[in-house]
């Protein structure tokens, strides 16, 4: 089973190339190096909100991030990391079943979408997200790579993943009127919807 | 002073039919008749945080506003909406001065917002940012810099830098670009709590 560790966090005033050095020649090369988490993708939120930065990594078992949150490695990685960022917090998202996660290749750009589940619509939610909000995301040109729930971390809780090759693809599908249909349909069923568009950084 | 009514909520979804039929022929008309707010936009959020729908009024003077939302015909509207809506909430907006306002009768194209409180320490810096480079950058990745606003009345982040373009493709190039990237990071290093927001026209007041 594919799990994600998300981390989420500011770059303090002043500090970004220093972040990004320490970030492209340290942190990312000696968490890829424990072998027990692989970095996949930085990203900065191009619209929605904060915290700004995004780093993306996936394992194959929450018993592996167990094990690297503990290695003496990360502790000392991260203590270095919060010199130069802030608003720092952490997410582990594992796998609904409702989609199979896919890892996409080459540089691509995310539509994420983020709620909490109405839980008295559930079985609604359920079918909606199988029978038309999928089929309808992949219409419009995003392919949806995961749909996932926060194991452990801040909410909300549930986490839909698209992606797609550009920016202008993703903005053509959410200025459609079947994506702004779905989405009221959507709001039905879940509660604190929101949604980003993230870019790559270039740091991976 | 020039001051602006922004109302959000979530339509219910088995009233959609109800509240278009509402906000078409009471809602809008009855507040631009009072003279006192004309609705100039209403938006779906097609990228950032939810409530969904948002409705943009403009009106002389803040003082209109508040008389506005004072009076029984107000209230009695309101009422009404709230049986097809959700987490509405209300903010009034004044201009920071840093961009003139532009009244318009009804909204075109695209919005891009950008929302964030200023860390008081970096004020003159952040003043001098907007007006040097922000601004100025904005209006080179194709984006018309509409208003500057602080919330006068309502939640933060209590700042809104708001641009607007003819088309999505101008939005698109833009936040795919590494100068927009670094534009941001240099904002950050001002400001707190930012995030922003892409409005598409929801098709009941302008197209």
């Amino acid at each position: 089973m594919t799990v994600k560790f998300i981390q989420f966090f500011d770059i303090l005033p002043g500090q970004t190339e220093e972040f990004r050095n320490f970030a492209h020649k340290n942190y990312i090369p000696a968490i890829n190096d424990t072998g027990l988490l692989r970095m996949i993708g930085s990203w900065y939120v191009a619209a929605g909100e904060g915290p700004y930065c995004i780093f993306e990594s996936v394992s194959d078992s929450v018993n592996n991030i167990n094990k690297l949150l503990q290695l003496d490695e990360f502790s000392k990685l991260n203590h270095l990391l919060h010199f130069l960022v802030t608003n720092y917090k952490t997410k582990i998202l594992a796998p609904t079943g409702l989609v199979d996660t896919k890892i996409p290749e080459g540089r691509n750009f995310r539509f994420n979408h983020h709620y909490n589940i109405r839980y008295d619509r559930y079985e609604e939610y359920l079918r909606f997200v199988k029978e038309e909000h999928i089929p309808t995301i992949e219409k419009l040109g995003i392919t949806v790579i995961g749909a996932s729930y926060a194991a452990i971390g801040p909410g909300p809780h549930m986490v839909t993943e698209g992606a797609c090759s550009s920016v202008k693809q993703i903005l053509e599908a959410l200025g459609s009127e079947e994506y702004k249909s779905l989405i009221s349909r959507m709001l039905a069923m879940v509660s604190d919807f929101g949604s980003k568009i993230l870019v790559p950084t270039g740091l991976i | 002073m020039f001051a602006k009514l922004i109302q959000y909520w979530n339509v219910f979804y088995d009233r959609r039919q109800d509240f278009d039929a509402f906000f078409m022929k009471e809602f809008v008309p009855r507040i631009d008749e009072t003279g006192l707010l004309k609705i100039t936009g209403s938006w779906h959020v097609a990228s950032g945080e939810s409530p969904n729908f948002i409705v943009e009024g403009t009106s002389a003077s803040l003082e209109e506003v508040e008389t506005l939302v004072m009076s029984a015909d107000f209230s009695q509207l309101r009422h009404s909406l709230f049986h097809l809506v959700s987490d509405y909430s209300t903010k009034l907006m004044a201009p920071t001065g840093n961009v003139p306002p532009r009244p318009v009768e009804v909204e075109h194209g695209f919005k891009f917002t950008q929302h964030f409180n200023v860390n008081a320490a970096d004020y003159y810096a952040y003043t001098a940012f907007v007006r040097n480079e922000h601004l100025p950058k904005m209006g080179q990745f194709g984006m018309d810099m509409v208003g500057g606003w602080y919330v006068a009345v309502g939640g933060t982040p209590y700042v809104v830098a708001e641009g607007r373009a003819d088309d999505l493709t101008t939005i698109g190039e833009m936040l795919e670009s590494q100068e927009f990237q670094m534009l941001t990071l240099k904002l950050l290093s001002m400001v707190s709590n930012y995030g922003c927001k892409i409005l598409v026209p929801s098709g009941h007041v302008n197209q």
